[in-house]
């Protein structure tokens, strides 16, 4: 008697539930399409996770879609992908076709797919053609480079187990290009296996290169077709990252003489490549054509003309070199004189000294140093600050909401902001009030939500809400995460929880304030007093005493705020204006404000208790305990400036725009440099290996600040140059321009904080030395005081290996200025040496101006 | 979204023998003259300069299939391969291309010195730039005659199992972008220029990759060449994603001067576009920069008030009835030819760039006519806002109040007031944007009614 779907359907099950293959293979293989239909609803959702549920799945699934919904994107063992092949070819389907279409197109796409649809075009059940325009499975997909892979898989042995492949595949997929990236990524996986692999040892047998290099010297890939796909990869114009696996490839095939004599034409077009590795391939075959008389020097010579204008040293030095060996075999080397041209302009000295050198063997006159352009721009003007107006009434403050919610680009418009809605917490604009606060009730609600300070537009979005709504604000995130504490309850299980500490830093100070006023708006407002009088963040002592005479209850945070911004030498007069307490004790505390700063190094711990890179703050032992609800306190305390920095680093990963979150701490400090450079150190060290670190308003703010500046803001700005960010690197070089043209830059105090980081190690030497060189190239004020730091670190970088440049940079300078440079005796006895080095060579020019 | 039909007869291929090159660019759709044609013919003969023509083909195809940005959250960004576009005027030729982003515009133009012989006609096309082109062109070198054929004859057509036909979609921003780049060019002027040598170092200087939203920058004139900064004076340059302009890299072994041209009236320290001119022997490569990396051409809106306005949509009817690919076109002859003051030409021209029909070129200082070969139609209709406000105004969503304007937008009222420079809107796309990238939808609808 035949059994039920229903009998079918709970056998399968049980099979799969006892995960046996072979028995669910044979109980698939005499069933109907009419049964499989019948038993799919009851199967679907057994146990969806494992292999034998695939196989239920690819043995009942009534259409394509459902069978490609049903199989996860996992990886089966060989033996299991063989079983579903033979399920699939037992059953038959019409619409095998479209599976495969299916299986190939599906994201994510297991590679396992490709290798089943492959097994059914080996038996014969699919064209060939199925798998067209999906060859880039074909990298990853024969012979897995993951680590959960058949250990002794490789690209040979599926490439022999599947030689048709060979035919076309193979090829399509060496002429596609994205293909190159992949491949570069599948062989650097067996080349160098990450760590956490069982067996980590290389494996370059089984990488793509060696399958098809090995099989090349066996004939049964074509090695001249071979070689004229590499090298038409390498002439493709492809992306950058396409291009290291073929120029690996190609130096695997190791092209014989003749072989690169039949193709001599491509090779001398690779010097003109923009990839440097596929620069130096055609450097070096140039080279072998030359040496084996395949190519003559003039035709060698024309192809170098492009390697010669490149801008690294290492290329146009190799091309200067070989257009020597090419010359030596000609009578008249005079010819080849238009092909040094380049070089003759070339950025490195090294390059243009050995250019010249050269042309003059060659008979030429002498070939004199390009002349360096001076420019004597006039100095700018130091711009003035400009007055702030306040916002005249709800409309306008609406309107400024409206923006600022979207994008608060501008700080002094945020204070605007929270000064008009102070002032304005009991007015509702007569228009637009109900669109506006809908908007900033969803942009409120964007992670990681307002008051968690790492986004300014997103606080500026509850306030909205707050004053349009009247409702409270939610409380303010209360701290800093500063990792988890276990707590174990009496029934002896244990949980993890964050353990939070108080932070008075600027970033907590900010959102705090913010809340503030959210609170006191939702109150019905009161007389702001912070607002600053000019754009610089500044308020005159006068115009605060004034507000405070309208005032009746001065809300903590605005006060503390407002203090910050009076001018030091004016706190004086606000001191009658006050009884004892706490707004008294913080005048007195920022008149005596002489902070004693101390350069301070260390590894702070991260969430996790894990050390982090070495980084340096600045500590001021005198400064006094910061709490959160005091800002001057806050402000001031640097007592231990590495405690929480580790965690300051990161603070910038959260939230859309950090670069508006320091840019309010600006207007926080405008009177106070030094001690704005030491809260702006860990943004800095973020930059140092990161983006989006918001360091750039800080290194602006430190550059036009008219106020004296010491040891903690030349760090910041040696920081700010070796910054890995461009934006921050451009902002420390304007930082350092602006206060080099308005006298605020003390040279030796720059020079040395540069000594320091170099010595710690905590900056990349060559970064900051070609941001110095940057900073020269605006105008001759500050060459000659970028003349004068290099003067006082150019004694430290003996023994470094980016020695040279520092030394490049000051005999550069020096020419240009016709000033000259002094060596300390150890570079003076280098240069004496006639030693080739480098940093030898620099020494000599160095010593050779004026 | 449009779908871009390119037919091409066959693939443009590049033979090479014995020292020679035959450059055969098969062409779909565009114009010869004033007549439309489905595969134009009009340039056949030798280039000089061949490494640096076939290096500069090159750079503009890059661009075409290089998108600069990727948005948050787009996991892969599809490469549409949109062709280059190429415009003979009679006396040169013109080869350009959008990014995928539309951020990054490049003309390549090869001056009447560079071609052998002039074109043979006026006209306008795409040209199929595929893998094994570019594997050739790369193989171009200096002492190669090239031979270039903008399009076939079609006495020797091909056999019709030849032709190829692809289907690209291609987004209506992208393509308002590529006719409204030309629009940002009629606004500039220049402002930095350095030579050989300088371009070649500030150029390769610059970032290869700035990561993330980066800030604005921009290029001064400094002591020794130019230099980026931050903090941009009178004479500054937008260099907004400073990687882009990297695309200049592989040309500037044959660079003989650089120039960079900004927009006359920008406001210091605001994001604007810019234009990066190499000037190369007989030839000059032209690249556009958008304000932001993340902000495409499409987004401007900068004539979106004269697009809005009646009588120059007449105007230029009528203006464009009078061009025939002119290289330069001499306003005051067109004036006097049209019966319009002069002024009112330049706003026709303004819209006509807008639509794709006239092109700026900054060193000339002039506009040059061509058609954009893309589907008909779809130039015109490509202005969302201006399409929304059309509709605003037809639903009579606009009305009179006492503070100025109310226009109901679905559920939302937005209140539209004019004030001294310009109009205000309630509207968040007026919050966020204000007035960088023209009017919003709702002060287009007030316009227009204003203006009856």
């Amino acid at each position: 008697m035949a059994e039920t779907s229903d009998q079918v359907s709970e056998r399968l099950a049980g099979l799969v539930s006892a995960g046996d293959l072979t028995g669910l293979v044979e109980a698939l293989a005499g069933l109907t399409e009419r049964t499989r239909k019948a038993v799919w609803p009851l199967l679907k959702d057994v146990c969806p996770q494992t292999p034998a549920a695939v196989l239920a799945a690819v043995g009942c699934a009534p259409r394509p879609r459902a069978l490609v919904d049903a199989t996860p994107c996992m990886d089966f063992t060989q033996a299991a992908e063989a079983l579903v092949v033979q399920v699939l070819l037992d059953r038959r389907p019409p619409w095998l076709p479209a599976l495969a279409k299916a299986l190939l197109t599906h994201w994510p796409a297991p590679e396992w797919r490709l290798r089943v649809v492959r097994a059914l075009v080996r038996a014969g059940a699919l064209e060939p053609t199925v798998t067209d325009g999906h060859e880039e499975l074909l990298i990853s997909a024969i012979a897995p480079a993951r680590y959960w892979a058949e250990p002794d898989s490789s690209v040979l042995r599926a490439l022999r187990d599947d030689p048709e492949l060979l035919d076309h595949m193979v090829w399509t997929m060496l002429s596609t290009e994205s293909c190159g990236r992949s491949l570069q990524q599948h062989d650097h996986h067996h080349d160098s296996p990450p760590e956490y692999r069982p067996d980590p040892s290389p494996r370059p047998w089984a990488t793509w290169r060696h399958a098809l290099v090995t099989l090349s010297a066996e004939g049964a890939v074509d090695r001249d077709r071979l070689l004229d796909v590499t090298l038409g990869a390498l002439t493709a114009d492809r992306a950058a990252p396409a291009l290291p696996w073929f120029v690996s490839l190609h130096q695997a095939l190791a092209p014989t003489a003749d072989e690169l004599a039949a193709r001599r034409d491509v090779y001398l077009r690779l010097p003109a490549a923009d990839h440097g590795p596929v620069l130096r391939l055609g450097l070096d075959a140039a080279r072998r054509l030359l040496e084996h008389g395949a190519v003559g020097p003039t035709a060698v010579a024309d192809a170098l003309v492009p390697a010669l204008s490149r801008p690294e040293k290492g290329s146009a030095t190799a091309a200067i070199a070989l257009l020597e060996r090419a010359a030596a075999s000609l009578p008249d080397r005079s010819s080849l004189l238009l092909t040094l041209t380049p070089a003759l302009d070339h950025p490195h000295p090294d390059v243009r000294e050995r250019a010249r050198t050269l042309a003059m063997q060659w008979g030429s006159a002498p070939v004199p140093e390009r002349p360096a352009v001076l420019v004597d721009e006039p100095t700018a003007p130091t711009p003035t600050a400009a007055g702030v107006v306040p916002v005249s009434g709800p409309e306008e403050l609406a309107e400024l909401f409206a923006h600022l919610i979207e994008e608060a680009d501008d700080p002094i418009e945020v204070e605007r902001a929270l000064d008009g809605v102070l002032r304005l917490a009991r007015s509702r604009p007569q228009h637009g009030a109900r669109a506006l606060a809908e908007r900033a009730a969803y942009l409120a609600g964007r992670f990681p939500g307002p008051w968690f300070g790492s986004d300014v537009r997103t606080d500026l979005a509850a306030l909205t809400v707050v004053w349009l709504t009247g409702e409270p604000p939610e409380p303010a995130w209360p701290g800093r995460q500063v990792g988890y504490v276990t707590e174990r309850s009496d029934d002896g299980s244990s949980r993890s929880r964050a353990a939070i500490e108080p932070d008075c830093g600027l970033f907590a100070l900010r959102r705090f304030r913010v809340h503030e006023v959210a609170q006191v708006v939702a109150h019905g407002g009161t007389v702001p007093l912070s607002l600053p009088a000019t754009t610089d963040g500044s308020l005159p002592a006068d115009v605060l005493l004034d507000r405070l005479s309208t005032v009746s209850t001065a809300y903590p945070r605005d006060l503390g705020c407002a203090f910050l911004r009076v001018p030091p030498e004016e706190l004086d007069r606000l001191l009658p204006r006050f009884v004892p307490g706490a707004a008294l004790d913080d005048v007195i505390t920022l008149r005596r404000y002489a902070p004693q700063w101390r350069r301070v190094v260390g590894a702070p711990c991260d969430l996790w208790g894990r050390p982090a890179s070495p980084m340096v703050g600045w500590a001021d032992p005198t400064s006094p305990i910061g709490t959160v609800d005091r800002v001057v306190l806050g402000a001031l305390d640097r007592r231990d400036p590495l405690r929480h920095a580790a965690l300051e680093l990161e603070d910038a990963d959260h939230g859309g725009r950090p670069e508006q979150v320091t840019a309010a701490w600006t207007l926080l400090l405008p009177h106070h440099p030094d001690l704005l450079a030491a809260h702006a150190h860990p943004r800095l060290a973020r930059a140092l290996t990161k983006n989006r670190s918001g360091a750039g308003p800080l290194l602006e703010a430190l550059g036009r600040s008219p106020r004296p500046a010491g040891p903690p803001t030349w760090s910041a700005l040696v920081l700010g140059l070796a910054a890995k960010e461009t934006a921050v690197q451009v902002a420390a070089v304007d930082a350092v321009v602006a206060r080099a043209r308005s006298g605020g830059l003390d040279a030796a105090g720059l020079a040395e904080q540069v000594r320091a980081c170099l010595a710690d190690d905590v900056v990349v030497g060559t970064r900051v030395s070609d941001g110095l060189a940057e900073v020269a190239r605006a105008d001759r004020g500050s060459a000659e005081i970028v003349l004068d730091v290099l003067g006082e670190v150019v004694p430290a970088v003996a023994g470094r290996r980016d020695g040279h440049r520092w030394v490049e940079t000051a005999a550069e300078l020096g020419t240009l200025l016709g000033r000259p440079v002094a060596l300390p005796p150890e570079l003076r006895a280098l240069a004496a040496d006639c030693g080739s080095s480098a940093l030898a060579r620099a020494c000599r020019r160095a010593l050779s101006v004026g | 979204m449009v779908d871009q039909v390119y037919r091409y007869l066959e693939p443009s291929t590049l033979t090479a023998d014995n020292g020679a090159a035959d450059l055969r660019l098969a062409t779909s759709g565009g114009h010869i003259g004033a007549e439309r044609s489905a595969h134009p013919h009009f340039f056949e003969g030798l280039l000089a300069h061949s490494d640096q023509v076939a290096a500069a083909l090159l750079v503009v195809a890059r661009v075409a299939r290089t998108r600069f940005y990727v948005p948050p959250g787009m996991l892969a960004a599809v490469l549409r391969r949109a062709d280059p576009v190429v415009t003979s005027d009679g006396q040169r030729l013109r080869f350009e291309s959008l990014s995928a982003d539309a951020g990054v515009h490049v003309r390549l133009d090869l001056l009447p010195e560079s071609l052998r012989v002039p074109p043979s006609a006026p006209g306008t096309t795409n040209v199929d730039v595929n893998v094994p082109l570019r594997q050739a062109l790369a193989r171009v070198g200096r002492d190669t005659a090239l031979h270039l054929a903008v399009g076939t004859e079609l006495t020797v057509r091909t056999d019709e199992a030849t032709v190829t036909e692809e289907k690209v979609p291609l987004p209506d921003r992208w393509l308002k972008g590529f006719a409204e780049v030309q629009v940002a060019g009629a606004a500039m002027r220049p402002v930095l220029r350095a030579d050989a040598v300088e371009a070649r170092r500030f150029v390769r200087a610059l970032p290869a990759a700035t990561g993330g939203r980066s800030a604005p920058l921009w290029a001064v004139s400094g002591l020794r060449g130019l230099r980026v900064t931050a903090a941009p004076g009178r004479d500054a340059v937008s260099i907004a994603g400073p990687q882009r302009l990297r695309v200049l890299e592989p040309l500037l072994r044959f660079a003989t001067g650089l120039r960079a041209y900004a927009a006359a009236e920008a406001d210091p320290g605001r994001p604007a576009p810019s234009t990066w001119e190499l000037q190369l022997a007989d030839a000059r490569l032209v690249v556009t920069l958008s304000p932001e990396v993340s902000r495409g051409f499409s987004g401007e809106g900068g004539v979106l008030l004269d697009l809005a306005d009646p009588a120059s949509a007449a105007d230029a009817e009528l203006v464009g009835a009078l061009l025939k690919f002119e290289p330069r076109i001499d306003v005051l002859r067109l004036a006097a030819s049209a019966g319009l003051p002069p002024e009112r030409v330049l706003r026709a021209l303004t819209r006509l760039g807008a639509a794709g029909r006239v092109g700026f070129d900054l060193h000339d200082g002039a506009f040059f006519h061509r058609e954009l070969p893309f589907s008909s139609g779809v130039l015109d209709a490509m202005h969302p806002r201006l399409v929304t406000a059309r509709g605003l105004v037809a639903d009579g969503a606009v009305t009179a109040t006492d503070h100025g304007f109310a226009v109901r937008d679905g559920e939302r009222e937005h209140v539209v007031r004019a004030e001294t420079g310009g109009h205000r809107c309630t509207c968040p796309w007026y919050a966020r944007h204000r007035d960088d990238r023209g009017p919003c939808a709702h002060v287009l609808a007030v316009v227009m009614v204003s203006r009856g």
